[in-house]
C-alpha cells in the first residue's frame, strides 16, 4: 500500500527513497549539531579550566609580591594591594570549579580531582578557608610588620593553597 | 685528606655548652633525626599514630610497605639493639637477625654517614618514649616477596661506604652534599628508579612522576627547564619555608620534609642548596598525559 502511493506521489522517487534520503539528511544535521555541541563544550572546559589555572598564578604573584616585602624586596604598598587581590580572589575559588570541568574531562591538562565535586562540602570549607587567611594576611600586611607577615604568609599557604591541594588536586 | 673531610662534613652544628657528652649525643642525634627525616617515615601521622611506632602505609610499584617502630621499646622497637646492631643495619641494610631490608628504607644513602653521626641517631632514638605496638607485615606481591632476590638486588645495585668528599670542591659544598645524599637523601623520591626499583645514578635528582603514594617529585637539578633560573637563595629559601620563588608553596611529600628541614641551620640549608646547584642538568620527565 505505501509502496503503492510512493510511486504515485513521488513520481519517479518513491516514498522510501524519500524517506531514506530524509532520515539520512536528520541524522547527518543531528550527527552535525552534537558534534558541535561536544566541540563548544569541550572549547568551554577548555577554557574554564585556562582561566582557574591563570587565576591560581595570579594568587602565586601576588603571595610571592607580599614574599617579596617580608624580605625587604617590596614595599608595603604593594604588599597591601596583593594582599588585597589575593581575598578578592580567594571569594572567587568556589565558582572556578563547575562540575564537569575536571582532570577526567580534560587528562593532562587539570590536575583538579573528582573528590572536588563528590566531597562538595569539604573541598568548600578548604575555600572558606582560604579566605580566611587571606584575609588574616591583610591584616597582619596593613599592621606592617615583616616578620608577622611572613608567619601568616606561611600559615596561608599552608592552611589556604597546602590543605586544598593536597586534597583534591594532582600535580601535572 | 679524604678522611678528614669526612670528619668534617660530618660535624654536627654546636651543641649546648653544658651539655654532658651523653646529652650532646642526644641533641645531635636530634638534629640528624630531623635533617633525615626518620619521623616522618616511621609515624603514622594520618593515623594518630605515636611517634616512632612505625606503621606508616608506603604505597609503592612492588606493594604496600609498613614502617616499623624504631621505637626503644625492647619487644616491638629497637630498644635491644646495639651498637652495632644499629650500623649495620644502617651501613649494610641488614637486620640484627641477619635478614636483607628492602632498599624502601634508605639504607644506599644511610650507608653513607659516619659512625659518629649513626651512633648519635641511635642515642636520639634511645632518648624517646617507647611504643608497645607491634609491627604490620609488608604486602608485597611475589616475586618481591621472596627476600633472597635481596641478594642479587643488593650485588647489582648496593655499594657500601661512607661518603666521600671531593677535595677540589668547598667545605660547603662536601657538608651539602654529604646532607643531601647521606642525611636528607633527596634522590629517594627525586632520582628516577629501574625496573628493579634501584635508583638510576645518571639521572641524579632527574625527577620522578608517579613515585610512592602517587606523588611526583619534581626534577631538582640546574635545568633551565627545572631549578636553573633558581638562586641559591631560593632554593635555601624553599627548604626553610616551602615557598618558591614563583610564589608557588611546595606539595604534600614536600611540606613533610620541609617540616624537618625548617628546624635546621641555615649554615646547612645553604650548604645543601650549593651542592644541588651543581649537580649535573637533566631535563625534566614528561608529564603524565602529554
Amino acid at each position: 500500500m505505501i509502496g503503492r502511493i510512493g510511486r504515485i506521489v513521488g513520481g519517479g522517487c518513491t516514498l522510501e527513497t524519500w524517506r531514506w534520503k530524509f532520515s539520512l539528511a536528520a541524522a547527518t544535521a543531528v550527527a552535525a549539531v552534537v558534534a558541535l555541541m561536544v566541540s563548544v563544550h569541550a572549547d568551554d572546559i577548555a577554557g574554564i579550566v585556562a582561566t582557574r589555572q591563570a587565576t591560581m598564578k595570579t594568587l602565586s604573584a601576588d603571595v610571592k609580591v607580599v614574599s617579596d616585602f617580608t624580605e625587604g624586596k617590596a614595599d608595603r604598598a604593594a604588599a597591601i594591594a596583593a594582599a588585597n587581590h589575593l581575598v578578592t580572589t580567594s571569594k572567587t575559588v568556589p565558582s572556578l570549579f563547575p562540575p564537569g570541568t575536571g582532570m577526567d574531562a580534560l587528562p593532562g591538562k587539570s590536575g583538579a580531582k573528582a573528590e572536588i565535586w563528590t566531597q562538595k562540602r569539604e573541598f568548600e570549607a578548604d575555600a572558606a578557608s582560604l579566605l580566611t587567611a587571606t584575609q588574616a594576611l591583610l591584616d597582619t600586611v596593613q599592621a606592617g610588620d615583616p616578620a608577622t607577615t611572613r608567619e601568616r604568609l606561611l600559615a596561608a599557604g599552608k592552611e589556604g593553597c597546602g590543605n586544598c591541594h593536597n586534597a583534591f588536586r594532582v600535580r601535572i | 685528606m679524604l678522611r678528614a673531610l669526612v670528619g668534617l662534613v660530618a660535624l654536627m652544628p654546636a651543641v649546648s655548652a653544658a651539655a654532658t657528652p651523653g646529652e650532646a649525643r642526644v641533641e645531635r642525634g636530634a638534629y640528624l633525626f630531623k635533617a633525615a627525616g626518620c619521623g616522618v617515615c616511621h609515624t603514622n601521622s594520618d593515623h594518630g599514630g605515636p611517634s616512632l611506632g612505625g606503621g606508616r602505609a608506603l604505597k609503592t610499584d612492588y606493594g604496600v610497605f609498613y614502617t616499623p617502630n624504631i621505637s626503644p621499646d625492647p619487644k616491638f622497637g629497637i630498644g635491644r639493639w646495639s651498637d652495632a646492631d644499629f650500623l649495620k643495619a644502617l651501613r649494610k641494610g641488614v637486620s640484627p637477625a641477619g635478614t636483607d631490608y628492602y632498599p624502601v628504607f634508605p639504607y644506599p644513602a644511610f650507608t653513607q654517614l659516619s659512625d659518629d653521626d649513626i651512633l648519635d641517631l641511635k642515642a636520639y632514638l634511645f632518648s624517646q618514649t617507647p611504643v608497645p605496638q607491634p609491627n604490620r607485615p609488608h604486602d608485597v606481591g611475589f616475586p618481591y616477596s621472596m627476600r633472597l632476590a635481596l641478594v642479587p638486588w643488593k650485588i647489582l645495585y648496593f655499594r657500601e661506604g661512607v661518603f666521600q668528599g671531593d677535595p677540589k670542591r668547598s667545605m660547603e659544598w662536601n657538608r651539602g652534599a654529604y646532607l643531601a645524599n647521606a642525611v636528607v637523601h633527596c634522590g629517594e623520591c627525586h632520582t628516577p628508579r629501574n625496573m628493579l626499583g634501584a635508583l638510576i645514578k645518571g639521572q641524579r635528582f632527574g625527577g620522578v612522576t608517579g613515585g610512592p603514594d602517587g606523588m611526583n617529585a619534581p626534577d631538582i637539578t640546574p635545568h633551565p627547564a627545572a631549578l636553573g633560573p633558581w638562586s641559591t637563595e631560593d632554593l635555601a629559601t624553599l627548604l626553610k619555608d616551602g615557598i618558591t620563588p614563583n610564589g608557588d608553596f611546595v606539595g604534600r611529600g614536600m611540606r613533610e620534609v620541609v617540616a624537618d628541614m625548617a628546624d635546621l641551620s641555615d649554615t646547612d640549608r645553604h650548604a645543601i642548596a650549593v651542592y644541588v646547584k651543581t649537580v649535573q642538568p637533566l631535563p625534566p620527565p614528561p608529564k603524565p598525559g602529554h
